[in-house]
């Protein structure tokens, strides 16, 4: 037991590292603790919203209980699938395995320590998810009032150790699926891929469902998945004996891993490490290209190598161009649901900032460099080469989805050609400030040495401040239309929007090419 | 080749790691930088190398200031760190590549070269693989093949033999001697002493940020060794 407890408090200490917090830190930066701080209360704030508005149909239609249902089986799937990469890494890749097997502490000792490192990343997440859902239980008239809360708070800790079980079986398959194909990092982007196609298809399930239940139509079953989230609403509503029939539930499955895996937990780690057989590369002519074009294609190869990097990321271009696609197909019905007088363009230009805006690819670029930024340094490129290569890489992306996105809604909504024009242009100016902006923030708030690339790309403040400005640059435009119409056409507004943009792109790039790039000198 | 003139770095929070260091490597020379842990030797090669800034002092590379004019001096330097982080997204070809891109080296001769040096470090049939996939001693041949192949005028090395087996380390003390009998100039530290003696024309020693002893190796060893007179410097810093 005491050997448990001394690994499992090296395990947080690690987790702790690496987000910047803990003893090994004298002076810990105002910008981590603001950083967790803001991401914190957006998740409470994102739950906090979807919860309310879940609370509000489930009430009117009666079955107000389901919310202490949908809510946790959100917070256990989004936990799987954050934790999961996670597992990959720290139980089945960390480099600590040599030093831990070699010691004399069993195997089942050394898993239950990296697994508790997961649990308690499970439980924060599902803290802050279920914990608003909560209060929009009692918001909403649910019974159970302090005592309630206390039933919740133990429901949380239990449920936890679901996503945590989840996330080792999945963490497992990445590793050994990853180490069979040569292919690795295709093999992760595809698991990934699958992984938020379950998340985006059940999300989907649930809000039908939810609708159905809405209009009286239909009915929500989980089946067997439903189980412990059954358990967790009833337990939470009032019944002790079913609390804790979930703690068992949840506790089974993680201490069954852990002792099944712990007896060929050596196997297993030699196994996943030992690379399959290499075949022998036979060099032939290679082709050559210009510096420039070489950092791009750099940069794209971090980009498709990067799972966490890619879709959290490029997340906002996939829902723009498939919005467009879908506007386009349905708009007619869309234009239906608005009122007579909607404010069409604005909502367009509205809906197509905000995608654009979680598109912060230039915000990790130069964090995501970490130990690897000496090749840049050394290399014989001057700061606004390397900084041109990360804006173009972004714009790359961007332009084309933004084409189709513009195209899909000026079509979909039956904007005129002038419209449409504004609207594209608009978006163009905000694509560039974005891309901009993010690297501007990078660069001001880098994060070079970051454990993995999701604390860089997820949690570092450069991400945060990149997005939150990008959002804000969205809702200015929107002030400045809003106060414009009254004297200007909505295109013309658009139009002076885009100007406003560019002015700040001019502005950007200035700051670049000097402070920038001494920043980047001083890095 | 290489002329650092009262060069210091002084980090924020007041510590000192160089002070006041001033050599100069020529043309056709190899330069061994010997010193105990911490004590200035890696800050020092960083700044030549242009990966780390400075303020104070100046380093010229073949005539290029590496504060003022980076690019041009760069472009004749290659570096290669310690425990040499590379891209794990790449394969080593693909790195190469990279890095041959980054100094305009045509294809032909990119090609020639990392089949020269490829061939010679046995390392031509891993390049296809993932850099994540490589074993530490991989990852520093594939680091050398990087520098070797731009055929720099100064090649920067830190500690550039750990990791290395017996064969590759003999196949480059050989690639260091070709290097500046062509003209160029090696300026590396090594904690290997025996090869410093041996393989370098000049050593400087430096002990907690200063430089102590600078000369040709002859010189500086004497009628000793290289390790005795390391030890016998190291003695007397700690005396005082």
């Amino acid at each position: 037991m005491r050997k448990l407890l001394v690994l499992t408090r090296v395990q947080l200490r690690a987790l702790l590292a690496a987000l910047h917090l803990g003893r090994t830190n004298r002076r810990r930066p105002v910008s981590v603790w603001l950083s967790i701080a803001l991401i914190g209360l957006l998740c409470l704030y994102i739950s906090g919203v979807y919860s309310f508005g879940l609370g509000a149909q489930l009430a009117q239609a009666g079955a107000l209980e389901l919310l202490l249902a949908l809510i946790p089986g959100m917070a256990v799937v989004g936990g799987t699938m954050l934790t999961a990469f996670a597992a990959q890494g720290v139980v089945f890749g960390g480099r600590d395995g040599d030093l831990l097997l070699s010691m004399p502490v069993p195997a089942v000792t050394v898993l239950l320590s990296k697994l508790a490192a997961l649990y308690v990343e499970n439980l924060v997440i599902s803290a802050l998810v279920i914990l608003p859902a909560g209060a929009a239980w009692l918001w909403y008239g649910g019974s159970g009032g302090l005592l309630m809360l206390l039933r919740l708070a133990i429901g949380t800790v239990f449920l936890a150790l679901l996503p945590t079980a989840l996330a080792l079986l999945a963490g497992f398959l990445l590793s050994w699926l990853g180490g069979r194909f040569a292919n690795r990092k295709l093999v992760n982007l595809l698991l990934y891929a699958l992984l938020l196609a379950a998340v985006l298809g059940l999300s989907v399930q649930v809000s039908r469902g939810v609708s159905g239940l809405a209009a009286g139509t239909g009915a929500l079953d989980g089946g067997l998945w439903g189980v412990p989230l059954r358990l967790f609403q009833r337990g939470v509503c009032g019944d002790w004996e079913t609390l804790f029939m979930l703690g068992l539930l949840s506790l089974v499955p993680v201490l069954a891993g852990a002792a099944l895996l712990s007896r060929f937990y050596r196997q297993v780690l030699t196994g996943l490490r030992a690379h399959g057989h290499r075949p022998a590369y036979r060099l032939t002519r290679l082709k050559g290209s210009g510096p420039w074009r070489a950092l791009v294609k750099k940069e794209a190869a971090r980009y498709i190598g990067t799972p966490i990097y890619l879709f959290n990321t490029g997340l906002g271009l996939i829902l723009l161009a498939a919005g467009g696609v879908a506007m386009a197909v349905m708009g007619g019905r869309v234009r239906a649901m608005l009122p007579g007088d909607a404010p069409l363009l604005s909502l367009a230009a509205a809906a197509m900032g905000f995608s654009l805006a979680t598109v912060n690819i230039t915000a990790s670029s130069i964090s995501l460099e970490g130990q690897n930024l000496w090749i840049l340094r050394e290399a014989p490129l001057s700061p606004g080469v390397i900084f041109s290569a990360k804006v173009v890489f972004q714009l790359a992306l961007t332009l084309p989805c933004l084409v189709v996105g513009a195209a899909g809604l000026t079509r979909g909504l039956g904007l005129s050609a002038p419209e449409g024009a504004a609207l594209l242009c608009a978006g163009m100016a905000f694509a560039c400030f974005a891309a901009l902006l993010g690297l501007a923030v990078n660069l001001r708030l880098p994060k070079l040495d970051a454990v993995n690339d999701m604390v860089v790309v997820k949690m570092s403040a450069a991400a945060l401040v990149s997005l939150l400005g990008a959002a804000a640059a969205a809702a200015g435009c929107g002030v400045l239309v809003w106060l414009g119409r009254r004297v200007w056409s909505e295109a013309a507004c658009l139009a002076l929007c885009a100007l406003a943009l560019l002015a700040g792109c001019a502005v950007l790039l200035r700051w670049l090419g000097g402070r920038g790039a001494a920043r980047f000198t001083a890095l | 080749m290489l002329t650092i003139t009262h060069y210091t770095k002084t980090y924020p929070g007041g510590r000192t790691a160089v002070d006041d260091l001033t050599l100069h490597v020529s043309p056709g020379e190899i330069c061994g930088f010997i010193g105990h842990n911490g004590a200035g030797k890696t800050t020092t090669l960083r700044a030549v190398a242009g990966v780390l800034d400075f303020s104070q002092g100046s380093i010229r590379i073949g005539g290029h200031d590496v504060r003022t004019d980076p690019v041009a001096a760069k472009s004749i330097t290659a570096f290669l760190p310690d425990n040499p982080d590379l891209y794990e997204f790449m394969s080593g070809v693909d790195y190469l590549n990279l890095l041959a891109d980054l100094y305009g080296i045509s294809s032909r001769e990119r090609t020639e070269r990392i089949r020269l040096y490829g061939d010679s470090f046995a390392m031509t049939s891993e390049l296809g693989s993932a850099i994540a996939g490589y074993s530490h001693g991989m990852k520093q041949k594939l680091a050398l093949i990087s520098a070797l192949m731009r055929r720099p005028r100064l090649l920067v090395l830190d500690e550039p033999f750990v990791g290395l087996d017996p064969a590759a380390a003999h196949l480059l003390k050989g690639y260091l001697a070709q290097l500046c009998r062509e003209g160029g100039a090696v300026f590396f530290s090594t904690h290997v002493l025996e090869v410093a003696e041996k393989l370098c024309h000049t050593i400087a020693i430096i002990r907690e940020g200063r430089l102590v002893r600078y000369g040709p190796t002859q010189e500086v060893v004497g009628d000793s060794s290289l390790e005795d007179v390391f030890l016998e410097l190291s003695e007397r810093g700690r005396d005082q």
